[in-house]
């Protein structure tokens, strides 16, 4: 059976992803701290709400940043979500900073009104990934945020999003880096497909 | 795309809903409500619930969980907020958001200390307003008391504590099935910049349609859907035929 543990990182927010893999019929275990961990989780989802600010200290404090990145030596994959995704990067605004993993910065949005909230569409640029195959022609799902995502290489967008006007990478795809800006475990029976296919692909 | 919301007015484990903030009638069990409005292609949904004993509350977080189980879309639930244990109960039984009214407007610190400790996306706050001579006056305790905040003071004012999102009820319209008060949405999104829910008011699909073409993002539904009047479906089929976007759930 497939090993899933879902990083908490003090939001303890997390009861729609475990709700989300509830119906996956996947018994996920949640870590708050690197001791909680089981040897060798399948799979790692770095979940997202809230800000920036103290996230990678808190990841550094509790021995969670060290235990994802020997997760990540040995290629095993992690499905960042909003915020999740974010810290994938270096720079974020007004000072934060993510963990560095990719290279890229994470601005806010131009827009007047934030956050983004609300259900947007996602058009694919590479159809044939985990995130993206057997979804049908520019889903829509359910987004909320106020910073977006701006990486050094381009390749790894695999889908864009546009908010009053402003096109945003939206699904990216670097094994064993995946990320969604959005948030699959509250975007109905298309969110649940795509967190279905993540995990039948990483198996 | 713009968010059609359905609310749950929920008391004693039911869903009920006041016509002007009164007259409460039975119309349903929360949870299946909840479910096949979700099914329905229902954006989100908002559950309001207070809860007066120690029974009842548990009985509301037990409902709750219920509903979260079977929801792939956001839950935001209101109702009675005085605590960030409240509101650390609320997210802990599946809560995506928390909608606070009545003692943010005592005490607009709690509105920081939630956006501090969950973020701003966590936080909706609430506003019953209605109109008084050459302006809009916020009221509380479900529309039976008046503040002294004028709407625009306190929309700033909550926007700056770090509430991520507004639910804005026209007590005016709230119940008549007379259409969202446009002009009450249109003068509050002056004064911020944050996304808010129109609520109050609509008694027809057409009602939807002219919020959504006046430039309003989210709309709130309640006793037009609870008493059968439509389903999300016919009013996202209307909706799309008239040339709006909305999701269609596939």
């Amino acid at each position: 059976m497939l090993e899933v543990a879902v990083i908490d990182y003090g939001n303890g927010n997390l009861g729609s992803l475990l709700a989300a893999l509830g119906r996956l019929d996947v018994k996920a275990q949640v870590l708050t701290r690197a001791s909680d961990a089981a040897p060798g989780a399948d799979a790692v989802i770095f979940p997202g709400v809230g800000a920036l600010g103290t996230v990678v200290q808190h990841l550094e404090t509790s021995g969670l940043r060290a235990l994802i990145e020997r997760h990540l030596e040995r290629q095993r994959p992690i499905l960042g979500i909003c915020l999740g995704m974010q810290l994938f990067f270096e720079e974020g605004a007004e000072g934060g900073s993510g963990l560095g993993w990719l290279k890229g910065s994470i601005p806010e949005l131009n827009s007047q009104v934030l956050p983004h909230i609300g259900w947007n569409t996602v058009q694919q640029l590479a159809p044939h990934t985990a995130l993206t195959v057997n979804i049908p022609q520019d889903p829509a799902y359910y987004f909320v945020h106020s910073y977006r995502i701006l990486p050094a290489n381009p390749h790894i967008v695999a889908g864009i999003t546009e908010y009053e006007g402003e096109p945003f990478p939206s699904v990216i795809v670097d094994p064993p880096l995946y990320g969604v800006q959005f948030h699959p475990e509250l975007s109905g029976h298309l969110g649940h497909r795509l967190l279905a296919q993540w995990l039948e692909e990483v198996r | 795309m713009p968010r059609i919301i359905p609310c749950l007015d929920v008391r004693h484990g039911r869903v009920v809903k006041g016509v002007r903030f009164e007259e409460l009638a039975d119309s349903g069990d929360p949870v299946i409500l909840a479910s096949q409005y979700a099914d329905q292609g229902a954006d989100e949904i908002v559950w309001l619930d207070i809860a007066a004993t120690i029974e009842e509350a548990q009985l509301s977080l037990n409902l709750i969980a219920q509903a979260r189980a079977l929801l792939a879309i956001p839950l935001t639930v209101g109702g009675g907020i005085r605590s960030l244990a409240h509101v650390e109960q609320l997210l802990a039984h599946g809560a995506d958001k928390v909608s606070i009214n009545s003692f943010a407007l005592s005490h607009p610190d709690i509105i920081a200390e939630i956006a501090y400790r969950w973020g701003s996306q966590c936080v909706v706050v609430a506003i019953d307003a209605r109109r008084e001579a050459d302006h809009y006056q916020v009221y509380k305790n479900g529309g039976r008391l008046r503040t002294d905040w004028e709407l625009g003071e306190w929309l700033r004012t909550a926007q700056d504590q770090g509430a991520g999102e507004f639910l804005l009820t026209s007590m005016d319209r709230d119940g008549t099935q007379a259409g969202y008060d446009l002009a009450m949405l249109q003068y509050a999104q002056k004064h911020v910049a944050r996304p808010i829910i129109a609520s109050g008011g609509a008694g027809s699909a057409a009602d939807v349609l002219q919020a959504l073409k006046a430039g309003q993002h989210a709309v709130l539904l309640a006793s037009l859907l609870h008493q059968g009047k439509t389903t999300i479906a016919a009013l996202k089929s209307y909706l799309i035929q008239e040339g709006v976007s909305v999701r269609w759930p596939v």
